[in-house]
């Protein structure tokens, strides 16, 4: 019953000292507003990584070259730095691989074998395009995960002949021949310009060229993948016949997390005794898993810094208690002289002290929920926060005016009621 | 009740049969800083007794401490020594957390500074008393608007304080202190913010309640005029009752 009134007198005591009431929500305003923006943006990215992971296969794990310390825990060597190249006897050759393709007989659905050729740039007349270009055996297409549109993915015999051959995107298709249809676009010849050289390609297949979401901030000049030959790609490149990454995927059935460790095994035999590189494999889950574990790293460090703004907030708003509570002395004077009872001026100034961190942390809701929103969308993850966040928000906020707002309630509590009469 | 404990020399005359006492006061001491070397004794065994409808005044020169004993029968705090029974309770045996009680429901305070909660309307302050008493809400806000209109501030009811002049706000003080029809009014001098006309009226309210609504009112003050027109002045001196006289109000009421 008291309840209510006690609510609208704490309003009408916020609503008549505006600025005050606002420069004491701040704290609470910049802590639940952070943490509730900070959640979002990490949720939906785990959402959205989670699931482009899990679109790229499954069961798939991926194994490369990783650098090994040497004895003072230095690193060496370097995988995918420009400064220094991985040597050609330090690569995964097609021995082992052929090697591991038959101890694993029957585990294995496809190893795909990349190498970047590098980016470069298509003309056609006054029309241009950029691209990135991969080479790829026939294996990878069944890792990229990629919706033909119009012709066929790249084949053995056009990988194992080594055919200056193609794949690109409608996007590619739209800015070389605009106008043209991806149908039509079969069996055209591309020119694609990469350092000096320039390459010709025919074109087998399109595939829809789908926006990735860290692409999503960054629409401007879009750069696709044209995928070619993996000989072709080398022969460019004049990369040697090795590899220091590749993506495994799995026959079904297959327990993956042992196929993961007997897959890396193989291969680290072979570099048992290389001084400068080792293997690791990493599956999905594991993949994942480390994600989830990096997020949740930064959740405890944004927690910290959260709650040191809301321990900030809260002793801001136990302060303005404090002064509200002598400022009101004759008020808490004259409401015992009519009959409170300690336990009713200590409510209402709790209530009070509630009042203000629950608007305040309303208002950091609404504005974590908009960061929140806008950082999310930024990253390409467009995502809300979850309900049960924002009521977890809220409580606290609540916790917060309970807990700071009880020393200063006390207080008032306490007050001898002449002594508080009296008072100027 | 008090009235079997043996009566000390100076005790008053005992109430006629039929008339009720609401304030009983015996030997009644109040000393400060106790054990202490600048130990202070305020009140040196102060003897009063009220009837009920009775118009009281107790009057004397600040420092003699009437403030004091005001206190005591406001139970805003408690005699060092002595029985103080007020309409039937005998204070002693009421303990600290149960004095705001007595307060709430056998009191009614009117300060000279007024002392309305401000931001909230005179309405709201009348019901305050009857909010911490637990009224139902609706039996509030009618009770309340019944004494603003018998006040006469039926037509300022939603006004803010500080949209009231000196003797409105003292009316709405009033309304307020009779909001649980309390067994006293306990007014501290009432007059004594507001300039003669204005002071006039709320004097004129006093007894306009007291004779309508058989109020008994404890009227302190420092002003012998205001004194007179009361029923009994009880004149205060250092710590001790150095007069009980009749006053003026007696005279006109016989």
């Amino acid at each position: 019953m008291q309840l209510i009134e006690n609510i609208a007198l704490a309003v009408n005591g916020l609503r008549s000292n505006k600025m005050r009431a606002l420069l004491t929500m701040l704290g609470i305003i910049i802590g639940i507003g952070s943490v509730l923006a900070i959640v979002t943006v990490g949720d939906s990215m785990t959402a959205s990584v989670t699931s482009v992971m899990n679109d790229m296969g499954a069961n798939s794990i991926q194994l490369g070259l990783v650098n090994r310390p040497d004895e003072n825990g230095e690193y060496r060597g370097n995988v995918s730095g420009s400064g220094s190249r991985i040597s050609d006897e330090d690569l995964i050759t097609d021995e082992m691989v052929l090697r591991y393709r038959e101890a694993f007989a029957g585990q294995i659905q496809a190893i795909a074998l990349t190498d970047y050729t590098g980016s470069g740039q298509a003309k056609n007349g006054r029309n241009r395009a950029v691209c990135d270009v991969q080479g790829l055996n026939a294996d990878a297409f069944g890792t990229v995960n990629l919706d033909l549109i119009a012709g066929h993915f790249l084949n053995d015999r056009e990988v194992e002949g080594a055919k200056n051959v193609a794949v690109i995107s409608d996007k590619f298709i739209e800015k070389l021949f605009p106008g043209l249809s991806p149908q039509d676009a079969l069996g055209r010849e591309i020119k694609v310009q990469m350092g000096d050289e320039i390459e010709t390609f025919a074109v087998t297949g399109v595939y829809k060229y789908e926006i990735s979401g860290m692409m999503q901030a960054m629409t401007g000049d879009v750069s696709t993948n044209v995928y070619i030959p993996l000989p072709v790609s080398l022969k460019i490149t004049g990369n040697p016949e090795g590899y220091s990454y590749m993506q495994i995927k799995a026959a079904d059935g297959v327990n993956l997390e042992q196929f993961r460790e007997r897959s890396k095994a193989f291969f680290a035999r072979f570099y048992r005794s290389n001084l400068n590189y080792d293997i690791e494999a990493y599956s999905m889950d594991s993949m994942i898993g480390q994600l989830t574990g990096m997020l949740g790293t930064m959740s405890i460090a944004i927690g910290i810094i959260a709650g040191i703004s809301l321990l900030v907030g809260g002793i801001g708003v136990m302060n303005i208690m404090l002064v509200s509570v002598t400022e009101r002395t004759r008020e808490i004077g004259t409401r015992k002289a009519l009959g409170a009872k300690n336990s009713a001026i200590r409510i209402q100034f709790i209530v009070e002290s509630m009042i203000i961190c629950l608007i305040g942390g309303a208002i950091g809701v609404a504005l974590g929920t908009g960061l929140g929103r806008l950082g999310s969308t930024l990253l390409g993850f467009p995502g809300w926060p979850s309900i049960s966040i924002v009521i977890i928000a809220v409580c606290f906020s609540m916790a917060i005016g309970v807990f700071f707002g009880y020393y200063p309630a006390n207080k008032a509590a306490k007050l001898d009621p002449i002594e508080a009469l009296r008072y100027e | 009740m008090g009235e079997e404990k043996k009566m000390s020399p100076s005790s008053p005359e005992i109430a006629p049969e039929g008339e009720k006492t609401i304030i009983s006061m015996r030997g009644i001491y109040k000393r400060f800083y106790i054990g202490q070397p600048n130990e202070l004794e305020i009140l040196k065994g102060i003897d009063l007794e009220v009837k009920k409808g009775a118009f009281l005044s107790i009057v004397g020169a600040s420092g003699s401490g009437k403030s004091t004993l005001m206190n005591i029968i406001g139970a805003l705090d408690r005699p060092t020594e002595g029985a103080y029974t007020l309409d039937g309770v005998e204070m002693h045996d009421v303990p600290d957390r149960g004095l705001s009680e007595i307060r709430n429901r056998k009191i009614g305070f009117v300060f000279q500074t007024f002392n309305l909660i401000p931001r909230t309307t005179a309405l709201s302050n009348v019901e305050l008393p009857m909010l911490y008493a637990g009224v139902p809400m609706l039996e509030r806000g009618r009770r309340a608007r019944e004494l603003l209109e018998l006040v006469g501030m039926g037509e300022r009811m939603k006004h803010m304080p500080n949209e009231l002049s000196g003797g409105q706000k003292q009316r709405v003080a009033i309304a307020r202190a009779m909001a649980n029809d309390p067994a006293i009014i306990l007014a501290d001098e009432p007059t004594g913010a507001l300039d003669s006309q204005t002071g006039r009226l709320v004097m004129d309210l006093f007894h306009t309640l007291h004779r309508e609504q058989g109020k008994t009112i404890v009227l302190i003050t420092h002003n012998p005029e205001l004194a007179a027109e009361t029923e009994e002045i009880i004149t205060i001196s250092d710590g001790q009752v150095i007069g009980r006289e009749k006053g003026g109000g007696a005279l006109a009421a016989h």
